[in-house]
Formats: C-alpha cells, sequence, structure tokens
C-alpha cells in the first residue's frame, strides 16, 4: 500500500468511526419509538452503511464492506417498512456495528476477522438477500459516496440524543444543527497543537511589548521634566562654548583647535540629551498607541479562538452511556432510565479522551451496584424503573460533571467490613472512621463492594483508577452517598489543560512553577519558631500541620544546591552548614569562613542568637498534594501566581521526574514546573511512619476526648497560687466561718456536732507564699480515700474543669506536690494529698511507712491518663519499687514480649488499642507469665465489673488513687509470694 | 557524509568538529539557559529560542578530548529535527536525529567549509583523548583536523 494509500485508508477509518459514534445513538432511539420511525433516521443509518461500505470496497478491504453490506441490505428493508423495529432487531444491529467497529479498529487484520456469526443473525432480518457479498456496482458506488458525503469533518461532534427525552420525539431537528459538510475543514491535532503554542507565544510577546510600552508612556507623561533637561543642557553648552571662546581668543592658533574640540563635546552631549528626550515619547503617538491596544486585542481574540478548536463538547462521551446502560439492562433484568444533560458543554480535547474511561467505568457501577433490581426496589417503596443521571455544567474556569442515581447508595458497614476483610484497614481504624471517610474507601486500590464479580464492573478496574485519572487530569472527585437513597459523584475537571495556574518560588535565585491545583496550603515558620515547630521523625523533618505530620523537602537541597541563610549581622546570605533544620548550631564556622567575610571569628560566634533564627530565615513551606498525602516543600521566596503555558519536557530529561514540564514566563526566561508526585519518589519519602505517627495521633486524641480527662478543682489558698487537686479525691467543699476553728496546741480542728475534724493551712507545709490575713470565711477541702481525712483551708474556689494537662515535676519540688502544670496560661501546683497529710501526721503515717515489702519490685503500670500515671509512678517508687510506666495495653503486651521482668502489673482498664481487660487475657491465655500478679485500678467500683475482671484473670481490684489501699494489696501480694 | 558537503566547523575540548550544514537550522550566540537539575551530564540547560523550548546539549562530557579552555566563549548551534529533515526531502539525514529542537553549546564557531573529496577518511585510532565512537570521518582542513562528527549518535540519550 502506497503512501498515499496509507493516508486515505486513514481517513477512510477515521471519518467512518465518526458515523459509526452517531449510529448508536440513532439504533437506541429507534428502539424507544418503535410506533413512529423517523424516516428520516433510518435514512441516516442506511446512509452512514452505504458510505462505510464504499470506502472500505475502495480500499480493498471486502470484510468490512461486506458486513456493511449486509447491515445495510436490513436497513433498507427496514426503510421500506418490510420489517418492524424489534429489541432483536436493535440487538442485531448493535452487534453489528460493535463488529464492524472492532474490525476498522483492526484493519489491516480485517481480512482475516470472522464475520460469519454475525452475518447469519442478520440473515433472517435481511430477507432474500441473505447475508450474502457485495454486490457488483458496490465499487463504482463507492467511490461517488465518499467523494460526495462523505467527508462531513466536524470539530464540533454530534449531539448526543439522550435515550429518553421524555417530550420531544427523538433525533428530528437534533442533527439538523450540524454543520454541513463544505463547512467544515478536517485539521490535524498536531497543527491545533501547534497554533495553541504558537498563540501562547504570542500573548506572551504581547506582554512584553505592552509592558515596555507602558514603561516608554510613563517616560513620556514627563515631557515637561524632559524638555526642561534638553533646555538645561542646550543652555549649558551654550555657556560653556562661549567660555571656551573667550580663552581660545586669548590663546591664538593652539587655542582654536582646543575650542574647536570643546565645541564638539558640547554638541555631542547637546545631541544625546535630544535623542534621549525625543525617543521616549515615541509609544504616545496615536498610531503606536492604537496598533498596540489592537494587537492586544487581537491577541487575545486568537488565543481564545484557537483554544477553542481545542475544545469539544462532552457529549461525545456521554454519547457512549447510553449503550451502556441499555446492555446492563438487558443483561442484569434491571430497568434503568439514564438521563444526559449538558452535553454541549465543552472541554479540552486532551481531557475529554482521558474522561472516557473513568465515565464509563461510573456508569457501570451505578448500573451494576447502584441500582437494585425492580423486585427490590418495589419492595423499598422506590419506582421499578432506576434513574441514572449525567449532567454537565460550567461553572468559573471549571467544569462539573455530576453522575447521580437513585440506588442502593454505598452501605458505609458494608465498605467498613470488605476493606477490613481485605486488610485494606485495621478493625480499629474501621471502628473510628466517620461514615464518610468509610464511604470513600470505595477509592482504595483494591476495592471493589461488588458482591459477586460480575462480568459488568468486575474487570480489575476499580474506582481507584477512576480516581487517579480524574486527578491525573487536575481535576477531583467528590462522593456523597445515603444508602438506601442513592450516590452522588462529582468530577470537578479544568476546562484546559494546556494553561495551568501556577504559583513561582524561588530556591536559592533560581525559579520553579508549582501548579496551583497540587498545592494544599502556604506555611511560614518564622526563624524563631523553626526549633520549636520541626520535628525529628527518623531522620527526616516534619513539622505538624492540623494534627497531621508533613514531610518536609528542601527544594534547594533536593537539587544538591548550597544552602544559604541570610545573616543578618553581615547582612549577606551565607552557607548553611546545619545538618538538620532542627540542629542548632552544626559546628562553628570555620576560620576560613569567617575570614571571608572579615569578621573576628572568636568575637562572634560562641555567642549571639542563632542567627539562622533571625526574622529575615523564616521558613516559607509550600503544602504539596499527592494523591491522599502531603508534603511540604521549602522554598526561599514565594513570588507570584501566572498562568503557565505548560511545555512537555525533552526526551534527554525524560529521567528528571521532579518535573512535569517547563514553562517560558513572562519575562522570557525558561522556568520549571515540579511536580509533586515525582519529588516524592525521587526523594523516596516515606509516608507510611508519618501515617502511621498521624494515626496514633488521631487515635489519642479520639481517646483523650472520650477518656478519662481529669476533673480538676482549681482554688487559692489565700496567696497567689493556684492549686488543683484531682476531683475525684475531694469528698466535699464546705464553707466555714473562722468562728468554728478552734486551736488545739499546734494544730487546729474545725468542730461539728458530734466529732472534730483537723484543718490544714497549706503555707505552713508548702513553700508557698502567706497570705496577709488569716480570712473570716473560708473553704475546706475535704478528700476521700484518706484513712484521717483534714480539711485543706481553701480561701477561694477558682474553677472545675476538665483538662489533660501535663503534669512537670521538676519546676517545684516539696512534700505534699506533685509538680506544676500550665492551665488557660496560668501555672497550676497540683497538690499530693498523701504526701501532704503524711508531712501534717508524720506521727500516725510513720508505721505505714514499711518500705521492706515493697523496695526493689519491678512493676509494670499500664496507664493512659498521664495525671494518674504520674501519681501512681511516684507511689510505688516512694516505697522504693522500680516502675516502668507505658501508656497503653498494647505497649505493656509488647513490654512483656520483648522479655523485661516483672513482680507485678498494674493496669487501668480503659484505654486506647488494647484495654485492660484484654491484656489480662492475652497474658493469661499466653501462658507466658505464669503467676504474675495483676491489679487492675479503676474509678469505677461496680460489682459488675469486678465480676468481668476476676473472669478475666485479674487477681486484685483497686480503685484508682487510693494509695493506701494500694500499697496494702500489693504487700499483700509480696508478702505471700516470700 | 558524502565529501563535497559543506560542514559548519566548531570547537569543543579544545579540538576542530565538522557538521553537516544542512543539519543546522542556525546559531545563536547569546543565551541564557535555564539548568535542569538531575538531568544527565550532557543536558546544559533549557533555553527560549522566540517562543520554542530548546533542550541544550552540551557533548562535551560525552565526547571527551582536551579540557575546555576556561572563558570560553558558548555559542549554540540549534539543529534541525527529523520532521523538518524529512519535510525538506532529506529524510536519510532525519533517521536518529530528535524530533525535537536541541542546540549544541560549543566552544566556538568557524567557517563553513567544503573539505576536498580526497582529504577525507576514516577516523584514525588515536583521537587526541576524543571519543571515537562519535566521529564519522576526519578532514584535513589547511593542515587542521576536522572531525566530522556523527551527529545521531552522539544525540542518541542515554
Amino acid at each position: 500500500m502506497s503512501l498515499d494509500d496509507q493516508e486515505l485508508l486513514g481517513e477512510i477509518i477515521l471519518e467512518s468511526k465518526e458515523h459509526l459514534g452517531r449510529i448508536e445513538p440513532d439504533l437506541l432511539s429507534l428502539e424507544e419509538n418503535t410506533q413512529e420511525i423517523s424516516a428520516d433516521l433510518v435514512n441516516r443509518l442506511f446512509r452512514t452503511m452505504h458510505s462505510i461500505k464504499g470506502g472500505f470496497a475502495f480500499m480493498g478491504l471486502h470484510n468490512i464492506s461486506e458486513l456493511a453490506h449486509a447491515l445495510e441490505n436490513v436497513l433498507a428493508r427496514l426503510r421500506d417498512g418490510q420489517i418492524k423495529v424489534t429489541p432483536g432487531l436493535v440487538d442485531v444491529l448493535l452487534a453489528g456495528v460493535d463488529k464492524i467497529t472492532e474490525m476498522i479498529d483492526n484493519a489491516s487484520v480485517s481480512e482475516s476477522m470472522s464475520t460469519q456469526e454475525i452475518k447469519e443473525k442478520l440473515a433472517p432480518f435481511a430477507g432474500e438477500h441473505g447475508g450474502g457479498g457485495a454486490e457488483p456496482e458496490v465499487t463504482a458506488i463507492a467511490v461517488e459516496s465518499v467523494l460526495e458525503e462523505a467527508p462531513v469533518a466536524q470539530p464540533q461532534p454530534v449531539a448526543v440524543t439522550p435515550v429518553r427525552e421524555t417530550v420531544k420525539p427523538p433525533s428530528e431537528g437534533k442533527h439538523s444543527q450540524q454543520p454541513k459538510g463544505g463547512d467544515a475543514v478536517r485539521v490535524k491535532v498536531s497543527t491545533l497543537d501547534r497554533l495553541v503554542n504558537l498563540a501562547a507565544e504570542l500573548v506572551f510577546a504581547r506582554n512584553q511589548m505592552i509592558s515596555a510600552l507602558n514603561v516608554k508612556a510613563i517616560e513620556a507623561l514627563d515631557r515637561a521634566r524632559v524638555m526642561e533637561v534638553v533646555d538645561a543642557a542646550a543652555g549649558e553648552a551654550g555657556r560653556n562654548i562661549i567660555s571656551h571662546a573667550v580663552r581660545a581668543g586669548a590663546n591664538g592658533a593652539e587655542g582654536r583647535a582646543v575650542f574647536e574640540k570643546a565645541v564638539k563635546r558640547e554638541l555631542d552631549s547637546l545631541k544625546r540629551a535630544f535623542t534621549g528626550a525625543v525617543s521616549a515619547p515615541l509609544a504616545e503617538t496615536p498610531v503606536v498607541k492604537g496598533a498596540a491596544r489592537q494587537v492586544n486585542f487581537v491577541t487575545t481574540e486568537l488565543q481564545e479562538s484557537i483554544m477553542g478548536t481545542r475544545l469539544q463538547p462532552v457529549g461525545t462521551v456521554f454519547g457512549k452511556l447510553p449503550r451502556i446502560i441499555r446492555d446492563l439492562t438487558r443483561s442484569l433484568g434491571k430497568q434503568i432510565n439514564i438521563e444526559l444533560h449538558g452535553e454541549e458543554v465543552e472541554l479540552d480535547k486532551s481531557i475529554i479522551e482521558t474522561l472516557s474511561d473513568p465515565l464509563t467505568h461510573i456508569i457501570r457501577n451505578c448500573g451494576d451496584h447502584g441500582i437494585e433490581a425492580p423486585d427490590v426496589r418495589e419492595k423499598a417503596g422506590k419506582p421499578a424503573e432506576g434513574r441514572v443521571r449525567v449532567a454537565a455544567y460550567q461553572e468559573g474556569g471549571q467544569v462539573y460533571i455530576e453522575i447521580t442515581d437513585d440506588g442502593r447508595g454505598i452501605d458505609p458497614a458494608a465498605v467498613r467490613r470488605k476493606a477490613v476483610e481485605k486488610g485494606i484497614l485495621t478493625p480499629e481504624r474501621a471502628g473510628e472512621m466517620t461514615d464518610a471517610e468509610a464511604q470513600a474507601l470505595i477509592f482504595a486500590p483494591g476495592f471493589s463492594t461488588a458482591q459477586t464479580v460480575t462480568d459488568v464492573s468486575g474487570r480489575g478496574v476499580g474506582m481507584d483508577v477512576v480516581k487517579t485519572n480524574i486527578e491525573s487530569l487536575g481535576g477531583s472527585v467528590e462522593l456523597h452517598s445515603v444508602a438506601g437513597e442513592g450516590t452522588r459523584l462529582l468530577l470537578k475537571l479544568p476546562l484546559t489543560m494546556a494553561i495551568i495556574p501556577a504559583l513561582v518560588v524561588e530556591a536559592e535565585g533560581r525559579r520553579y512553577a508549582i501548579p496551583q491545583a497540587s498545592i494544599d496550603e502556604l506555611t511560614r515558620v518564622r526563624g524563631c519558631d523553626i526549633s520549636s515547630s520541626i520535628e525529628n521523625l527518623g531522620g527526616a523533618p516534619v513539622i505538624r500541620r492540623q494534627g497531621r505530620l508533613l514531610p518536609l523537602v528542601y527544594l534547594a537541597g533536593l537539587f544538591g544546591l548550597r544552602k544559604t541563610f541570610y545573616d543578618p549581622k553581615a547582612g549577606g546570605a551565607r552557607e548553611d552548614r546545619r545538618g538538620q533544620l532542627v540542629d542548632r548550631r552544626k559546628r562553628p564556622l570555620d576560620q576560613q569562613n569567617a575570614g571571608e567575610s572579615g569578621e573576628d571569628p572568636a568575637a562572634e560566634r560562641p555567642r549571639g542568637p542563632d542567627r539562622r533564627k533571625s526574622l529575615a530565615n523564616a521558613l516559607q513551606i509550600v503544602a504539596l498534594k499527592v494523591g491522599a498525602h502531603r508534603f511540604g516543600l521549602i522554598v526561599d521566596t514565594l513570588l507570584d501566581t501566572e498562568e503557565i503555558v505548560v511545555k512537555p519536557l525533552s526526551s534527554y530529561l525524560k529521567k528528571c521526574v521532579c518535573y512535569s514540564g517547563a514553562t517560558i514566563m513572562g519575562d522570557g526566561k525558561v522556568t520549571m514546573i515540579l511536580d509533586p508526585a515525582g519529588i516524592t519518589s525521587f526523594t523516596k519519602m516515606k509516608f507510611e511512619a508519618v501515617d502511621k505517627e498521624f494515626e496514633a495521633a488521631q487515635r489519642a486524641k479520639k481517646h483523650a476526648q472520650m477518656a478519662e480527662r481529669q476533673s480538676l478543682l482549681l482554688f487559692k489558698a489565700g496567696g497567689q497560687e493556684v492549686f488543683a487537686i484531682n476531683l475525684d479525691l475531694a469528698n466535699r467543699v464546705e464553707r466555714v466561718s473562722a468562728e468554728r476553728i478552734k486551736p488545739v496546741g499546734e494544730k487546729e480542728f474545725l468542730n461539728y456536732a458530734d466529732y472534730s475534724m483537723r484543718i490544714l493551712r497549706l503555707e505552713e507545709y508548702l513553700p508557698v507564699s502567706r497570705p496577709s490575713e488569716r480570712p473570716e470565711r473560708f473553704f475546706a477541702l475535704i478528700p476521700k480515700l484518706v484513712k484521717n481525712p483534714m480539711g485543706i483551708v481553701a480561701s477561694e474556689i477558682v474553677d472545675i474543669i476538665k483538662s489533660d494537662v501535663k503534669i512537670d515535676r521538676d519546676k517545684v519540688k516539696g512534700t505534699g506536690i506533685f509538680g506544676t502544670g500550665v492551665i488557660e496560661g496560668q501555672m497550676v501546683i497540683f497538690l499530693d494529698i498523701y504526701g501532704l497529710f503524711e508531712a501534717a501526721e508524720p506521727e500516725i503515717h510513720a508505721h505505714l511507712a514499711v518500705k521492706g515489702k515493697l523496695a526493689g519490685r519491678r512493676i509494670l503500670l499500664a496507664e493512659d491518663t498521664a495525671f494518674f500515671r504520674t501519681v501512681t509512678t511516684k507511689y510505688l517508687e516512694e516505697q522504693g519499687c522500680e516502675v516502668r510506666a507505658v501508656i497503653d495495653g498494647q505497649y505493656a503486651w509488647e513490654t512483656l514480649l520483648a522479655g523485661e521482668k516483672f513482680d507485678a502489673l498494674l493496669t487501668d482498664i480503659n484505654m486506647p488499642r488494647m484495654n485492660g481487660l484484654e491484656l489480662t487475657k492475652k497474658i493469661r491465655a499466653s501462658g507466658k507469665f505464669p503467676g504474675l500478679p495483676i491489679v487492675t485500678l479503676t474509678s469505677m467500683g461496680l460489682e459488675r465489673d469486678k465480676k468481668v475482671g476476676y473472669e478475666a484473670g485479674v487477681d486484685h481490684y483497686e480503685l484508682k488513687l487510693d494509695k493506701e489501699r494500694l500499697l496494702e494489696t500489693l504487700r499483700g501480694i509480696f508478702g505471700k509470694g516470700k | 557524509m558524502a565529501p563535497g558537503n559543506l560542514y559548519l566547523s566548531f570547537e569543543l575540548n579544545g579540538n576542530l568538529f565538522g557538521i553537516d550544514v544542512l543539519l543546522v537550522r542556525e546559531v545563536i550566540h547569546d543565551f541564557e539557559a535555564t539548568p535542569v537539575e538531575t538531568a544527565t551530564d550532557i543536558v546544559r540547560g533549557l533555553i527560549n529560542l522566540r517562543g520554542q523550548l530548546v533542550t541544550l546539549l552540551d557533548l562535551g562530557p560525552r565526547i571527551g578530548g582536551g579540557e575546555r579552555a576556561p572563558g570560553a566563549a558558548a555559542h549554540c548551534v540549534i539543529l534541525k529535527t527529523s520532521t523538518e529533515l524529512a519535510a525538506a526531502g532529506r529524510s536519510e539525514f532525519a533517521a536518529g536525529m530528535p524530533e525535537e529542537t536541541v542546540g549544541l553549546v560549543v566552544d566556538g564557531i568557524g567557517d563553513v567549509v567544503a573539505p576536498a573529496a580526497e582529504s577525507v577518511g576514516p577516523a584514525p585510532a588515536n583521537l587526541a583523548g576524543v571519543n571515537e565512537e562519535y566521529v564519522a570521518a576526519v578532514a584535513l582542513l589547511e593542515g587542521k583536523l576536522m572531525m566530522l562528527m556523527d551527529v545521531s549518535r552522539a544525540l542518541a540519550p542515554e
């Protein structure tokens, strides 16, 4: 086959496919309206087959041409009213169209493809003509038809008729809007691409010119000043010439030569002044201004129309959908009605092409998984016929495609179960997810909710591919589904991919463009906050943003550019030698470096603040999205947002994964476009660790929210200090007037009707300020869980709050003090009631301090609430125990498995990950730790709970913070053992 | 590499090279290339040539030879693409030429020369450290050796 023939064949194939694309909706609308068959419609079908027949016969591809002929025969009989439209007929015709499409797609091997089966199916409808071969005159007609009616080149592909357009009868009028053959020419996509590029360049040149003219224009506005300059120059030149002349006159012939030179010099400078003055206003002349305006206008128009040539109506992809739904309804026995809206909405050709597969998959899903069988629907009180609606609309710079169905929706519980079964999720994680999060799991790789794999949608392509495809177009997918009611998917797509908005950033003096679509947020970390904000996770810097960890990458470091920082002292950039962001100083600057900047190294090196933390060294972090992951790119400067023309990368740069392309900026310089996904693979960024940490943090947060945040009673004791005790430890608070206090020796007692209770003033036992005077009225705080309660004097109850404050045990120390914490910006002293009471009544507590039995015992403590962990640890350590405190049951289990030996386990019951009872059961079931005493600590003392605890294998059941009983129990355990 | 063809001579790493002028679209002298980090060593960067993105290749590291003269002025030979060559009826040159526009960064541009047929011969074994893989032939030019570059080989992506 010659080159020309090849080209011609290409043309014929292209054109036939256009025709075939139109046939399918035509056939479907035929079926919709069997009563009233549109002659026009049948004629068009007939003509299409006819021209396909002719075209391929001409190219010698008789197999295709014969099949077209067979179809043509059937259509001819339909046209002549010899046969009626039946679903069976439409089925066969559709099958024929499928076959012929397949053959055309594989034109080179089409001669060897078998058409026997389809021809046999067609035969009954073809009447006396049977499934025979091409008629003799075919070739002649063919040439004619190719020439006459075939090349209906249509940059605007055909609007697609909805399967069911409720009011209007199908077809009529719809297709008549198409341009006639002669109005259009076929243009190669590559030509369009080139035009698009040229238009973009023109835009760029226009911008440059306009900005240049604007500068000139501004200068010109100051014409008066220019004239002044020229005037002054002329005046000065004149004066100089006169004075030279005077001197020359005095010096005779020699003076004359000097004079001539001087005059020439003066004239030259005058000329320069004039040139400068007159060239500037050039831009101001009406002709130039008008032309510039015109160029500007035309360029914009030109660019828009050229971009427009690449736009195609989404109808080209929508057109395939009714057929898919039709096939589904027939094969699955469902009733589904599909509605299409907004087929005329236009999108860039490349986007349309990529959209086809995802959309097909979504529609299959709707029909297969979404819409229920008719009887199921009726039982659920829905109409037997399901409804799928596909609508496109444009809003702002984006096109939205909305796919809605009124099917069964996505059941979050089923999704959770499947995800766990498939190992995509742990059961815990699944339980914590919201319903919307669970539904979004259908986008997870390897997920499919279909109960059985059907031939309809079980093709190994999942919604994850849909999502990836849409995202690769710079778009996004939103899912909204209500179980039992239906599902709505919203695809957001950019109009075009050729021009995208991008953020231009700078790193070490080099510019880079980042597509806006991949930017999550912008963050600035002040120089002085760097060390507190940036953490280190597995050797890599991370920053916490909205509760999630963001791995950080230095853009300059990524490319091996020299890192510099701004030295406010020296007033210039200098090399940053830190190994890590979090490092304070890696090492002192070496002599050579210091010498270069001309400073005295000894004088400035060891002292002064870390210069990298100055204001000028703030970090600019651009948080980027890569699928579900995020990472932060550290850049030096954020420059601007620009619309950039994306140019593909050279084949010599294929291995440079960090870029998605390059662009030419307004100033004419080339700038690389960064590809976030490429950067993560280039840096081998590990998101697992970050995700794990994030999940743990989320869990902890969730747990903290629902679990025992301790309730604190805040009070003052007369001085400035605010004290806190755990509300669990407070029995009651009483109002007391001073007259009820009776001193007995050094002690004071509060008198009740039949007994008296000792009163304790904090300032006498703790290193705190003394009140200036003793108040007349005050409160007595009476703790519980102590053998001999005493009332603590409080001058003022500040507040009762719930808090998960951390206790710092180092700032303020002393008997009776646990430590300090900061609550709402205020320092609070946590009281140790037991310590305090021991200090107040040393004689009573002396006998209890029998450390012997507990000293040296190794105790494993599992407790998730920081306060209780701290307190219990303190009690045990006071008794000489060695305490290993862990934050949940899982850690405790791992610690035990790691082989550490313990004499007893104290465990809280309610803990994240693994609770105390699960831990107990695990320990007992493993048989690895025989005889390990297990004591549970809980704030609830219900008998029922105890029973469950003992059944699980708990030895003792203690109330939290009842120090004496706990110690008693432990002593009992160890006493027995020895 | 038919004798009688016209060659553009240029200097690279202290040696004299020649390429068939039919392959040359133009020569530029004043350019500012944007470096592409992480690219292979033969990529000097990208330039904007009247709105077209052109990849500048520095064949120095690949071809070898002497040291590049310090401070040597950079010139750039912009080559025709295979499509352009095919369109110009020079399909025999088109094979192996890149489909995109590339430019060769060289140290100096010489004249367009037409070596006499008898002065053109196969590349000798020892070519002053130049990798002879990329030399199709050599020509004697007023006592100087000009290496005729096998451009499609020298431009092959790695």
